[in-house]
């Protein structure tokens, strides 16, 4: 069962406004004004504060489209990730392919097909599946405004609409593969929806055409786990070495429901990812996980919320990163409990692991807590390899450079066994381990 | 406010001709009896000028006040911390300059009743109280001081009050002035450079190892508890000294503004310890720049208490620019209602094998509100650098906040970071065992919390642990505000 969701763009794209209008124009009428509001507040906001640590260790202003005008998508993906041919659907439930911020295909397991699964383009579900999309597209957006948000909202070609039907569980994952090419502006924004009470997995796959390929991609995502649904959610970022990133992913947890996110960050000349995660009700669990590993001359910044709206429920996050060369790292972190987060049990990890003399890693997390009778901790670490560990891996006749690759190996392993999918996890530990042989 | 609303003259064109009718205008020069004077409200280059004229200050100095008095004017307000607060501060309704005898004169009937409560369940003696309320401003310590003064004066220690020190060791106050902390620093560094009056300055000689602590209190100077203090401390190499900087007593004062700048230099294997208690009442905004510069081999100790204020804002910070120098930063802050204590640290490694250990303890109650804000930063060539940051912080109840915001960059591989904070409230478990022993509710958590501080309270000197044990008592009871 596949479906086509190819749509070509009418005409040259050159301002903004002309963009949105005839992005806009395929959409239901309600989404095209929305659009040209998300421009309007676009236009009219100021570049975010670098006083504030959100954008302390990363100038807002490369992440302005500048010179640079939307991409129209490619309508050809190109060859297919080994999860995605998985005809049998032995390992995996469904798949959605995607282009420049579009989704160009997506299929499904048969076998699922009565339990009402969508994983489309957002685009398409806009128009198809109005009573789901409309009352959650945008909604977890920052009232206060981000700029780089509302510049997604406004010129987002497509995206991927995933929505797991009340109750259903699902036991492979889903797999959305998405390459990005040219170097124009490349915008989308996907809504995930686990239903009350139900169970999925999704891991979102992201890669360049090419090595030269260098788009300025910004991507929302908003991600909401209905009341006692458990959701799994993994972002693998491998893109080439040029790519400028900019996701903002703003996750809803209600009472009773699970999320894990899993980001592994290995590709992009220069990365910004945002992540926000709301717990609006008692009983939930979050975990937030993310391996960095950067080499070359990336800087990867990665900043995070812990929002306990309300409390007796968990959260944990655990960072760990890994600079090399003249790289950089900047992680800045925030874990709040609010004024209602009474019972709240939280912590926030951040560890790096830098590599070579000329590597940097900054590292805020912070603590805002307006009750009392909470649980919250966290803990930020730097240094090196651990020299004695080297030395007892040498006297079991281990070579120092064999060492070295284990223990950096063994630092993220925690982290990336938590990748769902075999094929998808193995070529993590394979991508890492190619870095290593490089760095170490 | 803005400063953009204020009109004013800017850099050295602007202070040309300032004070040429400064003998009619005010009448100052030699005549003693003029000693009645106060500024005007509101700070400008008039302001600056009279008050380095009245001080018969050198001609630099005069200048280095009218430049950093551009500083401040041109300078935005902080955009970080409690901006609201600090955005309330009006500047124009204040007295930059206010000359000893007039605070003298303050009456003892001005002083409000919770500060003079305090001071009974304190058993502070009366002189000390009026001290304290700045009512009378000296101290019955005289005697003790004098002594102190001919011990310190025969090891070559100079100990003076500020003005004094630029008076008599123009010289070295020239040299090092500004040096640590410049006005271009922050807004109210500068605000503090070009209006500063009062503070101590030290200097410890080679070798030398002052026993005892050197404390403000016993200082005769009239001025030493003013809004704009100016301390610098200069330890030579080899030498030890401990300065001990306010004390546990509430200190009232009807000035809503302080803002003192502390400049430490430590030369190559010379130790400072500097302690402050900080006890300003309950109208106060306490935003203060404290700096060191620790060369190779030296130890820098910043020992700081926050009780008292509306809002204090202060980050002691170490610069360790030689091989193998350390610093150490315990502070502890205590927030009750109405007050936010955003204090922290920050200490740059630029330099091989420099260590640092950061220990922060916060208590926040009835709605109060502590933030640990700091800063490690570790240069690249700071190798074998060792960083350890730890916060703890205690909430006595669900209307109070406690926030932590630790930043650490670090540009070279061989170092090692370690930051750990927690946030509890006081452990369930820990009060039921003290009451099975016959303590009540109050006096257990009192213990706890006395238990809480105590790394911060055993490196005080005695006396001071004893008072500071008291008042945590006297707030726990709610005794106090």
């Amino acid at each position: 069962m596949s479906t086509d969701h190819m749509n070509v763009d009418a005409g040259p794209e050159t301002s903004l406004r002309d963009v949105v209008t005839t992005r806009g124009g395929n959409d239901p009428a309600w989404l095209a004004t929305a659009r040209q509001d998300a421009l309007s507040a676009y236009e009219a906001s100021s570049l975010p504060d670098r006083v504030q640590h959100l954008w302390r260790y990363t100038d807002p202003q490369r992440f302005l489209p500048g010179e640079r005008t939307p991409t129209t998508p490619d309508s050809h993906f190109g060859d297919l990730p080994a999860d995605c041919q998985d005809a049998t659907y032995e390992h995996v439930a469904g798949y959605a392919l995607a282009r420049d911020g579009r989704v160009l295909r997506s299929a499904l397991d048969p076998l699922i097909a009565d339990k009402k699964v969508v994983l489309t383009d957002l685009c398409t579900a806009a128009r198809e599946h109005e009573d789901l999309v409309r009352p959650r597209l945008f909604s977890l957006l920052d009232a206060g405004g981000d700029k780089f948000e509302q510049l997604s909202a406004a010129t987002f070609a497509g995206g991927t609409f995933f929505h797991v039907p009340r109750n259903v569980t699902i036991d492979r994952p889903f797999v959305v593969a998405h390459r990005v090419g040219g170097d124009g502006l490349i915008a989308s924004r996907s809504l995930l929806v686990a239903g009350e009470g139900s169970e999925a997995t999704i891991v979102f796959d992201l890669t360049s055409v090419g090595d030269d390929d260098a788009p300025l991609r910004h991507e929302g995502l908003e991600i909401h786990v209905e009341p006692g649904a458990r959701l799994h959610v993994a972002f693998v970022q491998a893109c080439g070495k040029r790519v400028t990133h900019a996701p903002v992913i703003r996750c809803r947890v209600e009472r009773d429901a699970a999320l894990e996110t899993v980001s592994v960050a290995l590709g992009g000349a220069l990365v910004k990812s945002l992540q926000t995660t709301e717990l609006v009700g008692k009983g939930s669990d979050v975990r937030v996980l993310g391996i960095v590993f950067a080499n070359g001359r990336q800087h990867i910044d990665h900043h995070t919320l812990q929002d306990h709206v309300i409390g007796r429920n968990t959260s944990n996050l655990d960072y760990r990163t890994v600079v090399a060369d003249r790289a950089r790292s900047s992680y800045t972190g925030n874990l709040r409990i609010g004024l209602d987060g009474v019972g709240a049990d939280a912590h926030q990890s951040n560890h790096n692991m830098l590599l070579s003399k000329k590597a940097r890693a900054d590292t805020i997390p912070e603590l805002e807590i307006l009750t009392n009778d909470v649980t919250c901790s966290h803990a930020a670490a730097c240094g090196p390899i651990d020299e004695e560990m080297i030395t007892f891996c040498q006297s079991r006749g281990i070579s120092p450079r064999d060492a070295r690759t284990l223990i950096v190996t063994g630092f993220l392993e925690p982290i990336v066994e938590r990748v769902p999918g075999q094929q998808l996890r193995e070529r993590v530990r394979s991508a890492v381990a190619d870095r290593l042989d490089r760095v170490v | 406010m803005s400063d953009t609303t204020v009109d004013r003259p800017k850099g050295a064109a602007g202070t040309a001709g300032l004070g040429d009718d400064y003998d009619t205008k005010y009448g100052f020069h030699d005549d003693e009896s003029a000693y009645d004077f106060k500024s005007k409200k509101g700070v400008d280059h008039e302001v600056v000028e009279m008050i380095s004229r009245y001080k018969k200050e050198p001609d630099w100095m005069r200048e280095v006040r009218h430049n950093a008095l551009d500083v401040f004017l041109s300078k935005p307000m902080p955009t970080w911390g409690s901006t609201e607060l600090l955005n309330s501060i009006d500047f124009e309704n204040i007295h930059y300059y206010v000359r000893a005898s007039e605070r003298q004169a303050q009456d003892w009937d001005d002083v409000p009743e919770s500060v003079k409560n305090t001071f009974e369940k304190l058993g502070i003696p009366e002189a000390e109280r009026k001290f304290l309320a700045g009512v009378t401003a000296q101290y019955e310590s005289e005697v003790v001081y004098h002594s102190l003064r001919e011990d310190l004066e025969k090891l070559g220690v100079i100990f003076t009050d500020m003005d004094t020190g630029l008076r008599e060791y123009e010289d070295v106050v020239r040299e090092h002035f500004t040096s640590v902390i410049p006005a271009e620093d922050n807004k109210f560094a500068a605000l503090n450079t070009a209006v500063w009056s009062g503070g101590s300055f030290v200097y410890v000689p080679k070798g030398v190892e002052v026993a005892i602590p050197l404390q403000a209190y016993f200082r005769i100077n009239t001025e030493n508890m003013g809004q704009f203090e100016r301390t610098l401390i200069i330890a030579d190499e080899g030498s030890k000294v401990h300065y001990i900087e306010g004390c546990t007593a509430p200190t009232y004062s009807s000035d809503s503004l302080h803002s003192a700048v502390v400049e430490l230099i430590a030369r190559p294997g010379s130790t400072i310890r500097y302690t402050t208690i900080q006890n300003w009442s309950k109208n106060v905004y306490n935003l203060v720049t404290k700096r060191a510069i620790a060369e190779a081999g030296s130890r820098v100790e910043w020992i700081d208490g926050n009780l008292g204020s509306k809002l204090t804002m202060k980050y002691p910070a170490v610069y360790l620019v030689g091989e193998g120098a350390h610093a150490e930063i315990l502070s502890v802050a205590f927030s009750s209602s109405d007050q936010h204590q955003d204090a922290g640290s920050k200490v740059i490694h630029a330099a091989p094998r420099t260590t640092s250990v950061i220990t922060s303890k916060s208590i926040s109650k009835d709605g109060g509100r502590g933030t640990y804000r700091g800063l490690v930063k570790v240069h690249e060539g700071a190798e074998g650098s060792k960083v350890n940051v730890k916060c703890d912080a205690l909430l006595l109840d669900d209307r109070s906040r406690s926030d932590t915001y630790p930043t650490m960059e670090v540009d070279d591989e061989a170092v090692s970071i370690e930051h750990e904070a927690t946030v509890s409230k006081v452990g369930e478990e820990q009060l039921y065992y003290l009451m099975s022993r016959g303590l009540d509710q109050d006096a257990a958590t009192t213990l706890i919390v006395n238990g809480f501080i105590e790394p911060f309270t055993k490196e005080l000197p005695m006396e001071y642990a004893v008072e500071l044990n008291r008042l945590i008592q006297l707030e726990m009871e709610g005794a106090i505000g």
